[in-house]
């Protein structure tokens, strides 16, 4: 993909898809949620917008059609069912394989396109008639089986194939609210959104001065959906126009969660003896016939003042429905009013003196809660940019060159010292001064590497929902921590196990409803995930409330499959253990999801990848909880430094219990087994480093060394180095980078005196 | 190519203005010369042993001195003699002497070190001195295989004769490809 604008179109439009399914999936436990709809259809418009822009018609027609659909949603006509929401989560997986086509180029899986499109279809067409039969099977008589198995069809398509009678239920519901045509947006009933009429005129002077109205403007659409309309009437012939006057003014509809106070801040500043800023409580809900009844399309012909006639019906309507939300604005009203409610607002639009009169500040009912607010309106925009992964490596590698370079200036300075001292002291204090700017310099550049975890987590509600449509087992997943921060290809790679664990629990942990109703419990389970940093480590726990495991079932499963033998004695801990190991399944059953025994090794393998371990606990009846211990960054660790012959390795500190110089009886020969320490009652196999790396040593016994004891997953492995030099953070550097994978080296690092220091694979040395 | 691009113009100009501007014969043959050099390569020539090496310029990326510290990677074979810091990069060194078995002392006072790109990876070689950059023409180049020189001719394009000497081409994307260097762990493991 060389086009620029195309591939900054895909990464918008892979932004905008996340936004839309948390939209969908938030939409489908609030079914009657105007902001969501409203959300929703704007993603979807932008997609549609953005393919036309780039050129993507098929893509652009597609988002075209669904737009469609949450039109009539947001126009009152459908309301959303759980198989609509499937609907349009089935429309995201048909958005992906378009982003996958442009990116990657060959086809779109146009047997998914089609099918989302045959089921939109269905899905209108029977919104439109209460009677119709249902659509179930319908969809997949026309797809012959074999095709969807083959093409391997997301959960989605499924579920969107077969709808479940409640569902039908529910659209028969909601045809009925169609019918009569007053759809109640919950939004509206929790008194959480309310709409403001705006009236904008400002000084024509203004630009002059230095101020702007795009600037008011630009304010008010961050506290909601604002509807702009401009009044061109007073706009002159080109020939006679200023650029530096303002002829326009503005009309505006702001639906908003955010209490009145806030506007008011906003507006304070547009506030003088020469601009109009008025704003008012929309007597009309918020998305009611619109600013056309306000009057403001009139504003050519009455240009001095301005009627606003509101519709009889329609304010007879508004009365009966909500008494206190009558705002408190300059009314007003004729004589008959009070037997025929026509209200006639009127605006003294150019009088400035009537001014301040005009401006009201209405209260709004109840003010509307701040953290739904913040939930609802999405992230608030902060000012960024792109940049590739790649530009930031580059970034990392020049700091960490510059950190390097730090510590040789440093000793440059003691040498200079010597010879100079005055001059010497300089450049000391030089070197020092600049040591603050490199050390600041090579915190930053990992901070812009740190991405909240809350995205891959919220990815999880997608996999819960999916899976507990299709199960009918009753799921609720928690979320915590969601703002943690990791390095960015950290929490990437920790999408894979996380799928994986939550799949075990959905599958393996929660119970069916039954059960759990006669286990005592409540019918829903619960997972959650909960991100927390801890001493430079970030802890990821994923916990269910399921049924646990039974140790003695992994046990004895171990002693069938050879892993151990049944007189073996393990902890608890140890028995949970066996889990990971490659091949190691307690399930007989093997269900679509979970349960092929190439599960839990996999998870193991990809978490220490990532230079994290895993630990997984369960008490039987009560639920099981696995711990993820993840660094903040693969691309520094904490290292211990070890000199072999020398050479200087370097150990991941994450994997190391204790050193310590033995005495002679602690080491003992075992035939076959080779050298063993013991170790407070424990005998741990010993390494010889050296022997190993094929160096020649300094210490040829390890009384006169030193031993370090490493830990890989449960193994434990003495090393027997020459002794330990340091120990500090390190950046990790890929031997593949310039050269190829050595086995026994987990990557190479810069010591600080601008020599390579190969970084020990554990792993590798432990088995 | 610049020095063609000038040939090219000044030889369309003396079309235009033959009357007024004086050609040597030489000037002409120079140009004519420029003009055919528009199908060759540009050699970064260098020593090794008793022989001269040429590697395509385009794989260069720098020339250093012999570096500080080299650090000696563990398990594979000797001529790759270790790896070094260039700013940041992790770079490993292959001595070419020993890897084509050449007798004789390891490095002196001019050793150095070619950085070349071969598949995106930066790779040091060392070489006994760097000589030259030249131009050779590709009717020049012979790509012949059988040659009386003490490399493994899987690691040689072929042979670029110019005016008073020979130069032979290294397969240097051969030398360094990943598939060769895979065999390095191989190759140790049988040691």
């Amino acid at each position: 993909m060389d086009n620029p604008a195309l591939e900054e179109f895909v990464e918008e439009v892979e932004e905008i898809i996340e936004d839309l399914e948390e939209g969908v999936l938030e939409l489908e436990a609030q079914p009657k949620k105007r902001s969501l709809i409203d959300r929703i259809f704007r993603d979807m418009h932008t997609i549609k917008g953005g393919a036309g822009m780039v050129m993507e018609t098929e893509l652009a027609e597609y988002a075209h059609h669904f737009e469609n659909l949450l039109d009539k949603a947001r126009n009152g006509e459908i309301v959303c069912s759980p198989e609509m929401a499937s609907l349009l989560l089935s429309s995201i997986d048909g958005f992906r394989s378009f982003l996958d086509k442009i990116r990657e180029g060959g086809d779109v899986n146009q047997e998914l396109i089609d099918q989302t499109l045959v089921q939109l279809r269905e899905f209108e067409s029977n919104a439109g008639k209460p009677s119709a039969t249902p659509p179930a099977g319908k969809t997949e008589e026309e797809t012959p089986v074999t095709d969807v198995a083959k093409t391997e069809p997301t959960p989605d398509e499924k579920i969107a194939a077969e709808p479940s009678p409640p569902q039908e239920e529910k659209t028969a519901e909601s045809e009925k609210t169609e019918e009569q045509g007053e759809v109640q947006w919950d939004d509206e009933d929790e008194g959480e959104e309310t709409a403001y009429l705006l009236h904008l005129k400002f000084d024509t002077e203004m630009l002059r001065k230095g101020s702007d109205p795009i600037l008011l403007l630009k304010d008010l659409k961050e506290l909601g959906d604002l509807d702009i309309i401009p009044h061109l009437g007073k706009l002159p012939d080109l020939k006679n126009l200023d650029p530096q006057d303002i002829y326009l003014w503005w009309s505006a509809k702001l639906v908003t969660t955010h209490p009145v106070e806030e506007i008011e801040n906003i507006t304070i500043f547009f506030q003088d003896e020469k601009n109009e800023v008025k704003f008012e409580l929309a007597e009309t809900p918020p998305e009611d016939p619109g600013l056309a009844s306000f009057g403001i399309y009139e504003d050519q012909e009455n240009k001095g003042q301005e009627h606003i006639q509101v519709d009889q019906d329609e304010v007879d309507a508004k009365l009966a429905e909500n008494q206190a939300v009558v705002p408190d604005v300059e009314v007003k009203q004729e004589e008959k009013v009070a037997e025929e409610p026509t209200k006639e607002i009127s605006e003294e639009t150019d009088s400035a003196e009537e001014e301040p009169k005009a401006a009201v500040t209405p209260v709004p009912p109840k003010p509307p809660p701040k953290d739904d607010a913040k939930k609802d309106s999405g992230i608030k925009a902060t000012q960024s940019i792109r940049v590739t992964i790649d530009k930031l490596d580059k970034l990392q590698n020049l700091v960490g060159e510059t950190v390097i370079n730090q510590a040789r200036l440093h000793r440059l300075s003691d040498r200079i010292m010597e010879i100079d001292v005055n001059l010497g002291e300089m450049l000391l204090q030089f070197v020092e001064d600049n040591e603050k700017s490199v050390d600041e310099l090579q915190e930053q550049i990992l901070q812009v590497r740190m991405i909240p975890v809350g995205s891959i987590l919220n990815n999880m509600k997608r996999t819960v929902r999916d899976y507990a449509t299709r199960s009918k087992k009753k799921i609720k997943l928690e979320i915590e921590g969601g703002d943690t921060e990791l390095d960015k290809t950290v929490t990437e790679q920790l999408q894979g196990p996380l799928v994986h664990l939550v799949r075990n629990s959905m599958d393996h942990g929660i119970e069916d409803s039954e059960t759990r109703i006669k286990n005592g419990k409540d019918p829903t389970g619960t997972i959650s995930l909960k991100a927390s940093q801890q001493e430079g480590y970030v802890i990821v726990e994923i916990e269910d409330d399921g049924k646990g495991i039974d140790s003695k079932v992994i046990f004895d499963s171990a002693v069938r499959k050879g892993f151990i033998n049944e007189t073996d004695e393990l902890t608890e801990q140890d028995i949970y253990k066996l889990l990971f190991l490659p091949g190691f399944t307690t399930t007989t059953e093997v269900t679509d999801v979970s349960g092929r025994g190439v599960g839990m090794d996999t998870v193991k393998r990809d978490i220490e990848a990532l230079l994290g371990t895993i630990e997984l606990s369960s008490e039987l009846h009560k639920g099981t909880s696995t711990k993820l211990k993840l660094p903040l960054t693969l691309a520094i660790i904490e290292g211990m430094m070890i000199d072999v012959g020398n050479q200087v390795f370097t150990i991941p500190l994450l994997s190391v219990n204790e050193s310590l110089r033995p005495i002679p009886s602690q080491i003992k020969k075992i035939k076959n087994k080779g050298e063993l320490v013991e170790i407070r009652g424990e005998y741990i196999p010993m390494l010889r480093l050296h022997e190993r790396l094929n160096i020649k040593p300094k210490h040829k016994e390890p009384t006169e060394g030193l031993v370090v004891v490493v830990q890989h997953g449960t193994h434990k492995q003495c090393v027997f180095v020459d002794e330990i030099v340091d120990q500090g953070p390190v950046v990790i550097k890929s031997m593949e980078d310039n050269f190829i994978q050595v086995p026994g080296l987990a990557g190479a690092t810069i010591l600080g005196d601008g020599r390579v220091s190969f970084i020990l694979d554990i792993a590798s040395l432990v088995n | 190519m610049k020095p063609k691009e000038k040939g090219v113009m000044e030889n369309n100009q003396s079309k235009k203005y033959l009357g007024s501007v004086n050609l040597s014969d030489e000037d002409l043959e120079d140009m004519s010369l420029e003009v055919s050099y528009s199908e060759g390569t540009r050699l970064i020539t260098f020593i090794l042993g008793e022989e001269k090496y040429g590697l395509n310029i385009l794989k260069v990326r720098e020339l250093i001195s012999f570096p500080e510290g080299l650090t000696r990677i563990p398990g594979v074979p000797d001529y790759i003699i270790g790896m070094f810091n260039l700013r940041g990069l992790v770079i490993p060194v292959m001595d070419l002497r020993s890897k084509f078995n050449m007798s004789g002392e390891e490095r002196h006072e001019f050793s150095v070190i070619i950085i070349v790109e071969v598949e995106n990876k930066h790779i040091g070689i060392t070489v006994d001195s760097v000589s030259d950059v030249i131009f050779v023409k590709e009717d020049d180049i012979q790509e012949t295989t059988e040659l009386a020189v003490n490399v493994d001719t899987k690691f040689i394009k072929g042979v670029a004769k110019t005016k008073d000497e020979m130069v032979i081409l290294l397969d240097i994307d051969f030398l360094l490809s990943k598939e060769e260097f895979d065999t390095l762990l191989a190759e140790k493991s049988e040691e």
